[in-house]
Formats: structure tokens, sequence, C-alpha cells
């Protein structure tokens, strides 16, 4: 998993159909101290987050599709949690 | 070396882009090749899934490793952050 702000969504009325009905966030990989940490990602987000809030994505291909609940999807990335609170030692 | 899946396939030159895309700039990482079955065009902003994930879509799996899921119709970005109160 990683750390990732949540930029912006992207909207796609051509889509593979197990996009169908998701949300798909603007995903922002970063360090805990909030650097860039990689290329954005469009992940897909059964959590509603919004927008600046950090999250943990994952690019687990089966967690995704356990998301769309589609054993074809290319879904890749998706959200696994909201983060309430980070610590850092 | 020719894959008899490939035949009749539609393969997209991409860029794909970087966080300074989104801030605007016209920077991007290396160039890939991406399969494409949703009838992408030129200039056309996409969504690309990477890795085994590409495959997904095909029956039997085939070697694609970045597959178009998605034409963007919008993208939404707003990298800056709010002053939240007591920060």
């Amino acid at each position: 998993m990683k750390l990732a702000r949540i930029r912006g969504h992207v909207t796609s009325t051509v889509k593979h159909s197990s996009l169908n009905g998701h949300r798909l966030l603007i995903a922002q990989p970063v360090g805990p101290d909030g650097s860039i940490d990689g290329a954005p990602q469009i992940v897909v987000d059964p959590m509603g987050a919004a927008i600046h809030q950090l999250v943990m994505i994952t690019s687990d291909g089966g967690a995704a599709r356990d998301v769309v609940l589609d054993p074809k999807s290319p879904a890749r990335w998706c959200v696994m949690g909201i983060i309430d609170q980070e610590r850092l030692h | 070396m020719h894959d008899p899946k490939y035949v009749g396939a539609r393969l997209l030159l991409t860029l794909p882009w970087k966080a300074e895309t989104l801030n605007g700039k016209a920077v991007y990482d290396p160039s890939i090749v991406v399969y494409d079955v949703l009838g992408a065009d030129a200039g056309q902003d996409i969504a690309i899934a990477e890795g085994a994930e590409a495959a997904r879509p095909f029956t039997p799996a085939n070697a694609v490793d970045a597959y178009c899921a998605a034409l963007i119709d919008e993208h939404f970005y707003q990298p800056e952050e709010p002053q939240r109160a007591g920060k």
C-alpha cells in the first residue's frame, strides 16, 4: 500500500464496463513528509474520500476487482482506507 | 515474432502523465504502447491499466501489459490544500 493525497477526480463516459458507477479519483502518492512519491494514479474509490484527504491506496488488482465485482476488470489501483491521523516517529 | 492475438488490435503510442504534467508542464514519463478497444483518438486523455491487470479483460489472458481502461472526458485537479484551522 502507499500513502497518497487526493488531488481531484476524472469523469469518463467510454470506459471498461467494470468501472461504471465507481468514483475515479486522482491520487498523488506521497512520502510520510508529504513529498511527491511517484506518478499520479487514477484510483477506484469505494470509501468516499474527499479532495485533499490523505488515503492508503493499493496496486493489488485483486483488491480492485473485489471493489468493482468483475474478475475481468483492468482496474488496478484503489483506495483501501482514509487516514484520520498520521504520526511520524 | 507475430502473436495472432494482436491481429487487428489497435495499439496506441502514449505519453504517461507525471505529477508535473497535472500541474500544466509538458513533461511525461517514457512513452508506452497501449492496447485499445475503446477507440481513443490522438491527443485524447486516457486511463492506462498496467501490469497483470492489463491482461485481465482478455480470455485467455495474453501478453498485453498496458490497456486503455477509460477515455477521460474531463479531469478536475486541485493541488493546493486549504489551510485547516489550528494548523
